[in-house]
């Protein structure tokens, strides 16, 4: 009796934190690849977030093949020879939101937790900030992504075309909480 | 001791829960995100696939430059250097004015050919509905090697084809398309030649790695007592970045399909194969 109490109790306490997660109204992902050659720079507007401002649980889901380029060549080399977006159609990230202080205009935060890419999982520490006005949440944050970390091989041929390191621009705003 | 128990349990439960959460986070967040169909792209690497066009069209602002070679033939023995002592050249340029129409214009030495095509998809393969994809491609060609020996009218000079490329691809490591073809020649070389031929082509990617893919180029032509033979290719396609080389073996020495859908004259099996490359390099202008 005691346990069926704490279960319902427990799950009770899940179902609330779940309502209480904000869904993301706009996201935006940038990343900028600086090479000898080139500039390249490719933008989604297509990425989607969860937020739970309770417990800092967050959640960042960004499909590959929603990246535009000014070249376009580029986009089908990217999703088919780069990141191979056919066999690992999105990028997340999935963990932990510290510093977010309610109603506070902004605030540093700390997102830790897991990256994956290219079907690949690291775990990261990512800067950033957190804006909130009048309960409405917006996060930003700037950060490197080394490829090959992610197994995202570059030839031989492309080193001079392609940096090493791609700076990648995250903007998200999500739904008011009221 | 039966506190403690309780305890840890709890704090068990509410680590798996925890756990549980921010996995669902993740699937609730992928079910809520309905992703709009992509279109699939890659087809084929190159806007050809040896001889003849692929279903593929550049984007908006791109510019080809097609540079293709082919050699004599291979059974000419090594005192012609197994056919590379003789060879003939078409420079191609092709701008892609949307990311559906794009034209091109090509000289080729053979027959000194002119040869001009607008080339425009029709319907695109998506990654969840449309399963197949189109192109039409009409191409005009003009033949103003000077024979003396004919009256030889600006008419007379004149070829066209008209195609519908149709395409699916299958998986990242295969392609196949269908290419209904029709050719007019306004010029044949015998009276009981027909002006009008009809071809079937079928051509195929088999992806070997991520940049080097194998492909096939056949067309079979609807006609009877026809000289010749269909053309056929065999070849590797190589791409790096804004550069697609392509390495191939074919009994066709023409390269526009005005040529060597009605006029391929080399037997395949007899060893009249003719080495070629196509290089094709692409130039961004002006933004998407």
């Amino acid at each position: 009796m005691k346990r069926l109490v704490l279960l319902s109790f427990l799950l009770f306490h899940v179902l609330q934190v779940h309502c209480q997660s904000l869904r993301s109204e706009s996201g935006y992902v940038r990343f900028f690849s600086s090479a000898l050659v080139e500039d390249i720079t490719a933008t989604n507007n297509k990425a989607t977030a969860v937020f739970d401002p309770v417990s800092g649980e967050a959640v960042f889901l960004i499909p590959i093949a929603a990246f535009e380029f000014r070249k376009s060549l580029m986009k089908e080399h990217f999703n088919e020879n780069y990141l191979e977006s056919e066999k690992f159609p999105e990028a997340y990230f999935r963990g932990k939101i510290s510093g977010y202080i309610p109603e506070k205009p902004q605030s540093n935060a700390v997102a830790e937790g897991e990256l994956t890419i290219h079907g690949v999982t690291k775990p990261v520490k990512i800067q950033g900030t957190i804006t909130d006005k009048g309960g409405k949440i917006g996060m930003q944050a700037v950060f490197k992504v080394v490829l090959k970390d992610y197994n995202v091989e570059i030839p031989r041929l492309m080193f001079q075309n392609i940096a090493e390191e791609v700076e990648v621009t995250i903007k998200f705003e999500f739904k008011n909480q009221n | 001791m039966d506190l403690k128990k309780h305890c840890l349990t709890t704090l068990f439960v509410l680590l798996i829960a925890f756990s549980v959460q921010s996995q669902d986070m993740l699937e609730q967040l992928r079910a809520q995100s309905e992703q709009e169909p992509e279109t699939v792209m890659g087809t084929f690497k190159g806007t050809r696939i040896i001889n003849g066009q692929s279903v593929e069209t550049r984007g908006k602002g791109n510019l080809d430059v097609i540079i293709s070679h082919r050699f004599g033939r291979i059974n000419s023995g090594g005192y012609n250097l197994f056919g590379l002592d003789d060879s003939n050249v078409r420079l191609g340029l092709e701008y892609s004015f949307s990311d559906r129409i794009t034209v091109g214009f090509g000289r080729n030495s053979l027959n000194k050919v002119y040869d001009g095509f607008v080339k425009g998809r029709i319907f695109e393969q998506k990654t969840e509905g449309m399963p197949l994809s189109a192109t039409w491609v009409s191409d005009v060609s003009l033949y103003s090697l000077k024979r003396p020996e004919l009256p030889m009218t600006f008419q007379r000079r004149l070829r066209y084809v008209h195609q519908v490329i149709v395409a699916r691809k299958f998986s990242p490591l295969f392609s196949l398309q269908l290419m209904p073809t029709l050719v007019h020649r306004n010029l044949v070389s015998v009276e009981t030649e027909p002006n009008n031929l009809a071809a079937l082509g079928i051509g195929s990617r088999l992806a070997l790695s991520k940049r080097v893919s194998l492909t096939g180029e056949y067309y079979y032509r609807f006609a009877k007592d026809l000289p010749g033979h269909n053309s056929l290719g065999i070849g590797v396609d190589i791409e790096t970045g804004g550069h697609v080389f392509q390495l191939h073996f074919t009994n066709s020495n023409e390269m526009t399909p005005s040529g060597f859908i009605p006029s391929t004259r080399g037997n395949f099996f007899d060893g009249d194969i003719h080495f070629g490359f196509n290089v094709a390099r692409s130039f961004q202008l002006g933004r998407k």
